[in-house]
């Protein structure tokens, strides 16, 4: 009896804890989102709401956990600054990728999941305990330049915002004020004639020429080929002007709690990041003055040079020419404030200042005729004449394509 | 004789004394300020479309006739001589803050007359600075105690510079005044005049407008306020009516 006694009840739990382990899968699926109960009373299995694939190979900074204050990865300087630059030329810098930390407490699984962890390749050549090289870091960009292997990320994310008014006011002058109260006086305009005067400025305390002529013999960036034909245009010497590149022009007066704002421990104060998919300011064009073909049979293969000559329009101008170096750079960037290195169409230079402000250097009807208006006359008469003297392939656009600057600028001429 | 000969040296020294009184009296009165049309703008029988744009050149010189280079220039909707509440000489001056400043660091300020220690002409002179100006010395110091390296010392020196106020509290307070002052104007936009003291505002509209400096600068006040109503583009320029801006040479000493 004693044992009929304790076998009904140890039944019944075994009953019990059968039937929970039955119910219990049916009641947590349909607490879960996957799963959610049909017309028919059956259970349908919802499509996958899988998060997306995430490439661990690759570091975007516009991924939103990456866009906390930039010191919080980026250490400044890097304990590599003397060693990137030597001498003179070095001084405290963001030369080297953020060390373990700033990545592993976010990424703990990545940095443990396999062999060889893809994100390891972010920064490390090889994947191995025992090898900690380094892909080249972007800054110095004169290293990185050099660097034969280079990360996958490379390229920028960021542009370059540098506000030209702003540091065109700290560098103004300020006269003396006196210090008597006798008032200013307001005047209005009154009407007389003035002589124009020739200009010189002086934004070479940024931009310099590159590869200036100087006292070398040969005029061009490499040998013009003796066989070029006459008129043909091969690139010269002291066409382009260097921009800024590295930290050096910034940070002696942006640096830390003892510079100007933005300082260089706030990245972003300079550095925009770039939307998904851009590269650059500079809007990729289907069509160029000139390309990276052409530049390469001519045997160019700077990347300074290249960089800067496929954003030109006039592709042959040349800063250096004996004629354009005294007129300064003002004489045809005539609105400097208004430059936003965010906005390709304010970096433009006006047409008509070719034409020297009126006075007729390259824009001037007949009977002297200037080159402007020849091209155009000759391009609107014979579709297959070509515009060499400011392009090199935008001289062969259709009749129709020729820009409304251009006809504006040569049919108002003719008045 | 003798009397006559005497009123007469009497009266030529009177006579020079008061022309040197006057002299003295208009050297030290402010020069006014004028604004020349270089040319009559053009008249054209055929209206502007209402969307042309125009441009507009100045020219700025100062007392000397010289090219006011650097300056900052304004082009304003409205007449601020008109607004009551905008008082040129409550701009901030540069003596305001210098506050700290050594006697040497404001001899040396005084050569070089800049918003702030960033322009290039303090920066050509920081070498002989950290010799003789006790605020340069120290930051020159700081600079290689931490850099290990005079050059960079040097060429940061203003990141080590002591005195923030003299650093660029001057530029900062005067260009928020400025910016306030703007506003107040009706702002369109801004330029700087390069080293021929030419500035071009481009892409304006064809209206009136006012052209300010906003703060009076160079000796004797000097503050410019031009009224330009600018007229139709004109063919192969970049501007349609062009101003000198400059002090009579009459009135200039």
């Amino acid at each position: 009896m004693k044992h009929r006694t304790a076998t009904l009840p140890i039944l019944i739990l075994l009953a019990s804890v059968v039937f929970i382990c039955l119910g219990l899968p049916s009641s947590v699926a349909v607490a879960s989102p996957e799963f959610e109960p049909s017309r028919s009373g059956q259970r349908r299995r919802r499509p996958a709401q899988r998060r997306p694939r995430v490439d661990y190979s690759q570091f975007n900074h516009r991924t939103k956990e990456h866009q906390r204050s930039c010191d919080s990865c980026h250490k400044i300087p890097t304990p590599n600054w003397r060693r990137v630059r030597t001498g003179d030329e070095a001084f405290p810098d963001v030369a080297d990728y953020p060390d373990h930390p700033s990545c592993v407490n976010c990424h703990r699984n990545e940095f443990f999941r396999g062999a060889s962890p893809a994100i390891c390749t972010i920064c490390h050549t090889s994947v191995s305990p025992r090898n900690d090289t380094r892909h080249p870091f972007q800054n110095p960009e004169e290293g990185f330049a050099k660097a034969t292997k280079k990360p996958k990320t490379a390229g920028s994310q960021f542009i370059m915002n540098f506000p030209h008014d702003k540091h065109q006011d700290v560098m103004a002058d300020v006269q003396p004020l006196r210090s008597n109260d006798s008032g200013v006086t307001f005047v209005r305009a009154s009407f007389a004639r003035q002589k124009t005067q020739k200009r010189i400025d002086s934004c070479s305390i940024c931009h310099e020429t590159y590869l200036p002529q100087g006292d070398s013999e040969e005029p061009y960036v490499v040998k013009k080929p003796d066989d070029l034909p006459g008129g043909a245009f091969w690139l010269k010497k002291g066409t382009f002007k260097t921009t800024p590149t590295g930290h050096a022009s910034c940070f002696n007066c942006h640096w830390q709690a003892g510079g100007e704002k933005p300082l260089s421990t706030d990245c972003a104060g300079c550095h925009k990041l770039l939307p998904e998919g851009k590269t650059g300011v500079f809007v990729p064009r289907d069509h160029v003055d000139i390309d990276v073909k052409t530049a390469m049979q001519m045997g160019i293969t700077d990347q300074t040079i290249i960089s800067k000559w496929l954003r030109r329009d006039a592709a042959t101008f040349n800063h250096g020419h004996s004629k354009h170096e005294p007129l300064g750079c003002t004489a045809c960037h005539i609105n400097i404030t208004a430059i936003n290195t965010l906005d390709q169409a304010t970096l433009k230079v006006p047409i008509l200042t070719c034409g020297g402000g009126g006075t007729g250097c390259h824009i001037k009807p007949a009977p002297r005729e200037k080159i402007l208006n020849y091209e155009v006359k000759k391009k609107t008469g014979d579709a297959t004449f070509q515009c060499s003297k400011c392009h090199v392939n935008f001289g062969n656009v259709p009749i129709e394509q020729i820009p409304k600057s251009h006809m504006d600028a040569v049919s108002t001429a003719k008045k | 004789m003798r009397p006559k000969k005497r009123t007469f040296l009497s009266r030529s020294l009177l006579a020079l004394g008061m022309l040197f009184i006057f002299a003295v009296a208009a050297g030290a009165q402010a020069p006014p300020p004028v604004c020349t049309l270089n040319a009559p703008p053009p008249t054209k029988d055929d209206p502007a479309p209402p969307d042309a744009t125009a441009g507009i050149r100045i020219e700025v010189k100062g007392p000397d006739g010289k090219p006011l280079q650097r300056k900052r220039f304004f082009l304003l909707e409205r007449d601020l001589s008109k607004d009551s509440s905008y008082k040129p000489e409550s701009a901030p001056k540069r003596d305001d803050y210098l506050a700290g400043a050594s006697p040497e660091l404001r001899a040396w300020l005084k050569k070089f007359p800049c918003d702030s220690l960033y322009c290039p002409e303090y920066e050509a002179g920081y070498e002989e600075a950290v010799k003789t100006v006790p605020e340069f010395k120290k930051a020159y110091d700081d600079g290689i105690k931490k850099y290990q390296n005079p050059k960079l010392a040097l060429s940061w020196i203003t990141v080590n510079f002591p005195l923030k106020n003299v650093r660029t509290e001057f530029y900062d307070r005067k260009t928020a005044w400025i910016e306030q002052a703007a506003q107040k104007g009706g702002k369109v936009m801004s330029v700087m005049t390069d080293e021929e003291g030419v500035a071009y505002f481009t892409d304006v509209k064809l209206r009136t407008y006012y052209i300010t400096n906003l703060t009076p600068l160079e000796e004797g006040n000097l503050l410019w306020n031009c009224g330009v109503t600018v007229p139709p583009p004109i063919p192969r320029q970049l501007y349609s009516i062009s101003f000198t801006l400059s002090v009579p040479k009459a009135a200039a000493k």
